[in-house]
């Protein structure tokens, strides 16, 4: 495979396959940051992948007070999976579990404009007859007695078409540097709008393959990044001094955002040179049979 | 051939009886010339007569053109202007659904009956029932409104069910009778039995009530925003942390008047009633 090179580290000329999924944004506020983040972190839990959450969720941005719906602070969490049906049933379900169980904490549809999901519209049954609705601005929202006050919900979300399944591949030397790189990868795309990074801290170790040789399985490890497989099967892509790869995911509500959150990300990594352990940035993809969004990984480097 | 924006109408002498202008409204006559406007058949009280007659129709111009932006909402149509006094045409505006109407001065009862949508900004004084029985748009009045404004007509079950009614200076008695979704805005002081038999919808008042107000109110929400009420015994106070439901109206007042510019940071107590209907209606007023 043709390889680039950048402070010693190498580029596989190859892309990450994205696909299309569907996605709502929430914003959830509180009385303070503290909850709201505590209702999200409860929220976006439990919801990596969509192989067997349901759908991927994640924190994409800390709001100020002067840019929510009821100016108190908040938490933007972006919802995705891959069809609308799943999605709206995974969002009323976690909002009714996470949000409206959660002290002081409301939600808010984040997006103006979509295809409307419900939100709040069925929660407000569990105020038992003394819900009250509001119409503000053409907008309904329920407010529902709790014991600490109302929760306050707005009827319905909006649900957009999305892209999910952006990702970066970092061989290292070891674990160590391994962890290290992708701390410096997730991080650079923190406070990039539109993206989320749905894994734990962010990344993944157990990258997959389609199938496996359990009929009843559709993905298994992606045994040619295993090191402990390197010396074991034939197609093998890792080099003898690679000792750990991790995989950084990213979904984003465009494909414009995704490729603006790989770019910064492998810039970020790059950066870090060969001197912090990292040897190769490579990307994964199912040759182009998985989805019709390709982020060339030598493109990219290109324009960095 | 240029686009056409909307028509001034100026009233060129004072009608012997009441004028029903129900029919003078931007969707009928979008397609319309001056000539085709002037031919209208109106209502001088039993008397069928041409538009033409009580009217001058020119073309309106761009400069005249209102800029209603920041109420967030896109109005599409004509505008139509009306000149002269007007405290003795009726209807205006009525069943209205596009467009704008404009109204330099008073305009007589009924303005901007069952309307649902478009915008009417009345530079001068109301007459009795406007906005009765409207569904959506904007009805902003100047000046003062008369009796059962926003109201249901006599007999009828549902006042006001959407759209916004903005009154700057006062109303008169039965105003948001029996209302049902909106919202209503009044800067001044309202009349006796504001908001009676009210099943749902938002009241925000900056003045004095005057008695029975929220008499059988089922639900809905009136705002005291700059001062208590008289509380009757068929309120209870009903207080709690409500600063997220607050937040989302109050960051929606500002855009509406200056006079709301600081509501967010004033503190308000909470009653609900009328317990003898259910007791789900809330009254919110300033804390003094």
């Amino acid at each position: 495979m043709k390889t680039f090179e950048y402070n010693g580290v190498k580029i596989d000329d190859t892309f990450a396959e994205a696909f299309p999924m569907k996605v709502v944004r929430v914003i959830i506020t509180a009385e303070n940051l503290k909850w709201a983040i505590n209702s999200a972190i409860s929220m976006t839990g439990f919801a990596t992948s969509v192989i067997a959450c349901g759908c991927e969720a994640g924190i994409e941005s800390i709001l100020h007070s002067e840019k929510t719906p009821d100016k108190r602070p908040g938490v933007s969490v972006l919802v995705f999976s891959m069809s609308g049906r799943e999605l709206a049933k995974q969002v009323e379900t976690r909002v009714g579990q996470c949000v409206l169980t959660c002290p002081t904490a409301s939600v808010f549809s984040g997006f103006d404009e979509g295809e409307s999901v419900n939100l709040a519209k069925n929660l407000r049954f569990f105020g038992d007859g003394w819900q009250i609705s509001k119409v503000i601005n053409d907008k309904r929202y329920w407010r529902i007695p709790t014991m600490d006050g109302e929760f306050v919900g707005e009827e319905t979300a909006k649900l957009k078409k999305g892209v999910g399944g952006g990702n970066l591949l970092i061989l290292a030397q070891d674990n160590a540097s391994a962890l290290k790189v992708a701390e410096v990868g997730v991080e650079s795309i923190k406070n990039i709008p539109n993206v989320i990074t749905p894994f734990p801290g962010g990344v993944v170790r157990s990258g997959s393959k389609v199938g496996s040789k359990y009929k009843s399985l559709p993905a298994s490890t992606n045994d040619r990044f295993c090191p402990a497989l390197k010396n074991l099967i034939g197609d093998s892509q890792l080099s003898p001094e690679i000792g750990s790869v991790l995989e950084i995911v990213i979904d984003g509500v465009t494909e414009h955002d995704l490729y603006v959150a790989m770019k910064e990300s492998m810039k970020a990594m790059l950066d870090l040179g060969n001197s912090s352990g990292l040897i190769r940035l490579s990307a994964g993809n199912y040759g182009g049979k998985l989805g019709p969004y390709h982020f060339h990984l030598g493109k990219i480097f290109q324009e960095l | 051939m240029s686009k056409n924006l909307g028509w001034i109408l100026t009233l060129k002498k004072e009608p012997s009886s009441r004028l029903d202008l129900s029919i003078m409204i931007p969707q009928k006559i979008i397609n319309c010339s001056s000539d085709q406007i002037c031919e209208f058949k109106i209502f001088d009280g039993n008397l069928n007569i041409n538009f033409g007659d009580f009217f001058n129709v020119t073309p309106l111009k761009s400069k005249d053109l209102l800029d209603v932006s920041k109420y967030n909402k896109k109005i599409l149509g004509i505008t139509l202007v009306f000149k002269g006094d007007l405290s003795k045409v009726d209807f205006i505006g009525a069943k209205m659904n596009v467009g704008k109407i404009l109204v330099y001065g008073d305009v007589g009862d009924y303005l901007g009956f069952s309307l649902s949508g478009g915008y009417i900004e009345v530079r001068g004084s109301a007459g009795i029932h406007a906005g009765c029985e409207m569904s959506g748009g904007i009805i902003k009045v100047l000046r003062n409104v008369g009796d059962f404004g926003a109201s249901a007509l006599p007999g009828k079950l549902q006042g006001m069910t959407g759209g916004v009614f903005l009154v700057k200076g006062n109303v008169g008695d039965n105003f948001a009778n029996a209302m049902r979704r909106g919202f209503a805005i009044i800067s001044g002081d309202s009349g006796r039995y504001l908001a009676s038999k009210m099943v749902a919808g938002t009241i925000v008042i900056a003045g004095k009530t005057r008695s029975h107000c929220g008499f059988g109110m089922k639900r809905g929400t009136i705002i005291f925003s700059h001062s208590k009420p008289n509380i009757p015994s068929t309120f209870v106070p009903a207080n709690y942390n409500f600063n997220s439901f607050w937040g989302v109206m109050a960051s929606d007042l500002e855009n509406y008047d200056g006079m709301f510019a600081d509501i967010a940071r004033k503190n308000f107590l909470r009653v609900v009633g009328d317990l003898g209907f259910g007791g789900k209606g809330e009254w919110l007023y300033v804390e003094e």
